[in-house]
């Protein structure tokens, strides 16, 4: 009878866990689906009752996802982000160098104020036009958006996914992601830049002594505007937009004096923008991705159920916690073991996995200043750059680049994204053994 | 010049035309060419050469433009007839102000029917241009 109750509480869980992770990995149903049919699977084996399935979803991700993801969808729908990526492209004027620093800078910092998937679905149709037209090799350009757009969204609380998980399971304030992984970020974001642009230099020279080409490209800039600026521009509701978004942002880094959950602020400034700027409600809900608050809710469940069922805590005891009372060797094992993970495997369902073993393993040696959870963000975030199926933003970008017919291959990305995610974790290492031995 | 340079042009030449007129095309690419050559870094000698061959890709373009194809060899004429050689910044200026009365006339020659700028036709602006 025991090994029966044994069975049903700890081996259909691990069962189902393991079917949907391959499920996801290999992309054999859509991601939200497989989650919620494990779900499914264990609601109706009665392994967890529904209430309680509920209980186990972190309402405040959820939370933070959805009114980030409304803030979003007004600011495109006002065509903020064309204009943005219009005027780069004219500042640009058509310089190899210029384009690539210009528009990674910009990725990086709506990568990491806004999410990765807008900032890429905005800035890579204009640069293969961009670089397409010059006849340059686009490849490498959006290639560098989607490896930069992964760097820049770990700097902040609200930036990549993993990081959202994170900041509400762990109770993490937005200002402290930002004074721990924004200043790493910026070092790695210039560095990696500098590597992109000086592993294919010959491709970033000057165009300035060449007419045609500058004529070129200025009737390519004629052509991005009457393209691009072809849509509709609502100034009023961007002006809202932009407001409620900065007024998110203060009430991110405020969060220690006005006591405001990061979920709670982003859906109330979401209902605000609704309120004021008057879109849309229909249009703009359709544009939120509902599957992937569905995939998050489903994993939360998955994982809790394997929480509750002492399977997590078995991983974290005969693997991380295996590892010793070393803090470096700890440290370093989640930073490299997360990135490496996180590039072969989606990083959302990793991270959530993570969580659970993270707090056994610092109830068994804690280590100060949350310094393994910075290890798990840099991980999770910078290790999704190894492959294209590393992150949600490397597959779209592949996917618009293949709508414009720039085909990139698995290959293709793995050659550029490997020594990149090398640098960057190396980086990672450096930096969080010198900030442990601050802090023993 | 290029085979991937005329086949740039005859693709931006083709977009062009989709959004705006020929004539209104035609003065963008006067203006295009005038921003071109200010921006352009090279030896005074090589600056005509330059000159020369950009506007070679112009006149070889497909699909034809006009009145482009009558103010492009009018240019490469007053250029030709004006005669400077060696400085470098003389030459541009020169240039730039013959394109500038080229494309003076040509302005102030556009008629804007029922003072529409644009008319939508399946979502997409179509610019009305034409020339009096």
């Amino acid at each position: 009878m025991d090994i029966l109750v044994e069975f049903k509480l700890v081996l259909i869980p691990i069962v189902v866990f393991l079917v949907v992770y391959a499920a996801i990995t290999f992309e054999l149903v859509n991601k939200a689906v497989a989650a919620m049919s494990g779900v499914s699977v264990l609601v109706l084996l009665h392994v967890v009752g529904e209430h309680q399935a509920v209980e186990l979803i972190d309402m405040e991700t959820i939370m933070l996802l959805t009114g980030m993801m409304i803030i979003v969808s007004i600011l495109r729908l006002s065509g903020f982000f064309t204009i943005v990526s219009v005027k780069i492209a004219e500042v640009t004027q058509g310089s190899p160098t210029r384009i690539l620093v210009l528009f990674s800078i910009v990725t990086a910092l709506m990568s990491a104020f806004l999410d990765n998937v807008t900032t890429v679905l905005i800035i890579i149709p204009i640069i293969i036009e961009l670089t397409r037209g010059m006849g340059l090799d686009p490849k490498k350009y959006v290639l560098s958006q989607a490896l930069i757009s992964n760097i820049g969204g770990t700097a902040t609380l609200i930036g990549d996914p993993p990081n959202i998980i994170i900041g509400s399971k762990v109770g993490l304030t937005f200002n402290q992601f930002m004074f721990n992984l924004a200043p790493l970020v910026v070092i790695v974001f210039i560095i990696i830049l500098f590597a992109l642009w000086i592993s294919n230099r010959d491709e970033y020279k000057p165009i300035n002594t060449n007419l045609t080409k500058l004529l070129t490209v200025q009737l390519l800039m004629e052509k991005i505007r009457f393209e691009f600026m072809n849509i509709r521009i609502d100034r009023s509701m961007m002006h809202k937009g932009l407001m409620c978004l900065f007024l998110a942002i203060a009430l991110f880094m405020t969060q220690t004096i006005t006591k405001l959950a990061p979920g709670v602020v982003a859906l109330s400034v979401a209902m605000l923008l609704f309120i004021i700027s008057k879109a849309d409600v229909e249009y703009v809900l359709e544009e939120v991705e509902w599957s992937t608050l569905m995939f998050f809710a489903g994993l939360f469940i998955l994982v809790g159920v394997l929480e509750e069922t002492g399977v997590i805590e078995w991983i974290a005891h005969h693997v991380f916690v295996k590892v010793g009372d070393n803090p470096y060797i700890a440290v370093l094992m989640v930073l490299w073991v997360s990135g490496i993970i996180s590039g072969f495997l989606d990083n959302i369902p990793f991270t959530i996995t993570m969580i659970p073993i993270i707090h056994l393993m610092l109830e068994t040696n804690p280590i100060p200043n949350n310094i393994l959870w910075w290890a798990l963000a840099f991980g999770a975030c910078f290790g999704g750059n190894i492959t294209m199926i590393g992150s949600s933003a490397n597959i779209v970008s592949i996917g618009i680049a293949k709508k414009h017919g720039v085909n990139i291959s698995f290959m293709d990305f793995m050659k550029t994204g490997a020594w990149v995610t090398f640098i960057s974790l190396s980086l990672a290492s450096i930096y969080l053994t010198f900030f442990l031995w601050m802090s023993l | 010049m290029s085979n991937q340079d005329q086949m740039i042009m005859d693709g931006l030449f083709r977009d062009l035309v989709e959004v705006v007129s020929s004539s209104k095309a035609s003065l963008i690419t006067l203006r295009c060419l005038s921003e071109a050559i200010d921006q352009l870094d090279c030896s005074p000698d090589d600056l005509v050469t330059q000159i020369d061959g950009a506007t070679e890709v112009i006149l070889k373009s497909r699909p034809r433009m006009f009145p482009l194809d009558n103010q492009i060899p009018l240019f490469q004429m007053k250029l030709r007839e004006s005669g400077i050689t060696g400085d470098g910044n003389k030459i541009k200026l020169e240039a730039k102000k013959n394109l500038g009365r080229i494309v003076k006339p040509i302005k102030g020659r556009f008629v804007n029917p029922n003072s529409a700028k644009y008319r939508i036709y399946r979502g997409r602006r179509y610019y009305y241009y034409s020339l009096r």
